[in-house]
């Protein structure tokens, strides 16, 4: 069994992060990693017009953690994952990122991974078993 | 730089998810959509109320696409909330 392995840190707000490559943008985004949400990834509207991601009429209703709820148009892209290219379920933050808004890597993504956060040493680890 | 512009219709994408709301209340209701399915994906059409099913978020999705292309398409996770 082959063991492999994407690394994080923890930002200067102590939170879990990671870069993210979207197929389609030149360089990756640096995403927060959110076990409290329970899809796969959020990213900009900014950063989706970029990409060219398809837009159709897709939307999903979602509870925000001061218990309001919004709405979020739904997509589609490819990430680089472990090294190869893997289509991901996409929800998009309408406007334009914000200087130092982060994506956020939702549970779904993680779903065949480990995840191990270290704040003292300031590391984050995600491994799979392939 | 070109100035960023916003192509996301927030008032469309309320009107479909109010739609798709009351359309999965109906299904849990009439049809124990939550008793039979829980933990599954859903994507209703709001338009004609048909639905699919999918093990997966993208199974559910690509079921949709297949079913009914180019609709107005409302996605949730049968009994869960979706957090962010």
């Amino acid at each position: 069994m082959l063991s492999q392995l994407m690394e994080g840190w923890i930002d200067e707000h102590g939170h879990p992060v990671m870069p993210v490559q979207l197929i389609g943008l030149e360089d990756p985004i640096v995403a927060l990693i959110d076990t409290g949400f329970n899809r796969e990834l959020i990213v900009y509207e900014e950063h989706s017009q970029q990409a060219q991601l398809v837009i159709e009429s897709e939307s999903v209703s979602v509870l925000l953690a001061d218990g309001s709820q919004e709405e979020f148009l739904r997509t589609e892209g490819v990430i680089e994952w472990f090294g190869e290219p893997r289509r991901v379920d996409i929800l998009v933050i309408p406007g334009q990122a914000p200087r130092k808004g982060r994506w956020q890597i939702g549970t779904q993504l993680l779903r065949d991974c480990r995840l191990e956060i270290d704040f003292r040493e300031r590391s984050v680890k995600l491994s799979r078993h392939v | 730089m070109a100035e960023f512009k916003s192509k996301i219709d927030r008032q469309a994408l309320r009107e479909i998810a109010d739609k798709g709301q009351a359309i999965y209340d109906r299904l849990v209701k009439e049809k124990g959509l939550e008793e039979k399915y829980f933990g599954l994906y859903i994507v209703i059409n709001v338009d004609t109320g048909e639905y699919v099913l999918g093990k997966t978020i993208l199974e559910a999705s690509d079921l949709a696409k297949e079913k009914f292309p180019q609709s107005r398409r409302f996605h949730a996770q049968v009994g869960v909330p979706t957090y962010a």
